[in-house]
């Protein structure tokens, strides 16, 4: 675990190093995508604002509840330091900034979704690494000693699991996205993958919310998993009957 | 879609369905191990408050406890220290401990009195004269702050600050909701 670099007199959490250096490879393959896909490098600026105001919502999601009282308060609402943050308002204010910027540039959904993708799997290993490096989201008991050394305390180091997977995914897309040529399939691919991932490692996760004895983020992953699959066949269905 | 496809997302399905069962959640509960680490038994310790009495983490079986690392020289610590302070005065009555360990061997003892003085400080103030409990804790960067449960349980941990004392009571809920352990 390493939650923070020491440098001389400068200490730096590592989490948010790990998610700003995950969102710049993510936007400059989005860029590449973007180029590639003739919609130009605007797409990763789209990304951003999207995730900019994901941030943010997430973060008001979170703390106005408990109320900002103080200068603090709102400062903390931008503060990387406290990963918390509100899932669903978070992703419908990425979801909505990135529609709205694309109908301002005249993206098609599709292509769109295609040059984003590899920022799907760039913040999923960032977040990945980070929460092995603070300790958080850990698995469960394992008698092997190289992974219980890696995980800390005899724990399966799930985060790792989910880095490691998420750079195997990030792969078997990067190969195979050129073959896919309709539009939308290419993000859909990503999306299974990445969903898949998830669906592997929270298998070994020690703490999950559950439902009936099944851990609920793995009951989503599979969920995602079978969408993503089905949308393939979907969207290659479709264009063949075009 | 072509039956190829058909056959290996049915096949993907099953696959997955029996992974899904294989890894249900037991219900006999982790073995609980010491560590400062979120989902692990904070370690135990014991150590003088600046009132000279002798303060041990067992004894505060069954409440809720913060425990946060700070030095008087620490402006972030600083910062958020009020917040803790009206916390503590809220939620103490629902079975919450604030404990601010100082990093005394890096601090100043008179420079800690003042600035008990000055924000009036009524939650315990512990000294790490030795740094020990620091390094049991693996502390990286002050402030940082555990956030313990009812059952002794860490259930998270915050390194840097300042914190907010929106963020602050959002974690509380959290271990206030816990059980007695």
């Amino acid at each position: 675990m390493l939650p923070a670099l020491s440098l001389g007199p400068f200490t730096l959490p590592t989490r948010p190093l790990l998610l700003l250096l995950g969102l710049w490879l993510g936007l400059s393959l989005v860029e590449r995508e973007g180029r590639r896909r003739g919609i130009g490098a605007i797409v990763a600026m789209d990304a951003l604002w999207g995730l900019a105001a994901g941030y943010i919502a997430g973060r008001i999601g979170a703390l106005l509840p408990y109320g900002l009282s103080s200068p603090w308060d709102l400062l903390s609402i931008l503060r990387p330091v406290d990963p918390m943050l509100a899932p669903l308002p978070a992703l419908l204010a990425t979801a909505g900034v990135i529609a709205w910027r694309w109908h301002r540039h005249r993206i098609p959904w599709g292509v769109g979704l295609d040059a984003t993708a590899p920022l799907l799997f760039a913040m999923a290993i960032a977040w990945a690494l980070g929460d092995w490096a603070e300790g958080r989201r850990y698995g469960e008991p394992t008698a092997i000693p190289l992974l219980a050394a890696l995980g800390g305390g005899g724990r399966h180091p799930v985060q790792l699991y989910e880095a490691g997977l998420g750079v195997l995914a990030f792969i078997l897309w990067y190969r195979t996205r050129k073959r896919l040529q309709i539009p939308g399939s290419s993000f859909l691919l990503a999306f299974a993958l990445y969903s898949a991932t998830r669906f592997i490692v929270e298998g070994f996760r020690a703490e999950s919310a559950t439902w009936a004895g099944f851990r609920v983020p793995q009951l989503w992953g599979f969920v995602g998993l079978m969408i993503g699959l089905w949308g393939l066949t979907w969207v290659e269905r479709r264009s063949r009957t075009e | 879609m072509p039956k190829s496809w058909a056959l290996g997302i049915a096949l993907i399905a099953l696959v997955g369905g029996i992974w899904l069962i294989g890894t249900r959640v037991r219900e006999a509960g982790l073995a609980v191990q010491e560590a400062p680490q979120p989902g692990y038994r904070a370690p135990g310790f014991s150590l003088r408050t600046l009132d000279g009495e002798l303060l041990s983490l067992s004894d505060l079986q069954g409440r809720a406890v913060v425990l946060n690392f700070w030095a008087t020289w620490c402006p972030p610590c600083r910062a958020e220290m009020p917040a803790f302070q009206r916390l503590y005065a809220r939620y103490a009555d629902r079975g919450l401990t604030v404990i601010g360990v100082n990093a005394t061997h890096t601090d100043n003892l008179a420079a800690v009195l003042a600035f008990r003085q000055q924000y009036q400080l009524t939650f315990p103030i512990l000294l790490d004269e030795t740094g020990q409990v620091n390094r049991r804790y693996r502390v990286t960067a002050l402030p940082t702050t555990f956030f313990i449960d009812a059952r002794g349980i860490i259930r998270d941990v915050v390194v840097g600050g300042p914190l907010s004392e929106a963020a602050i009571e959002a974690r509380l809920s959290e271990i206030l909701s816990t059980g007695n352990r």
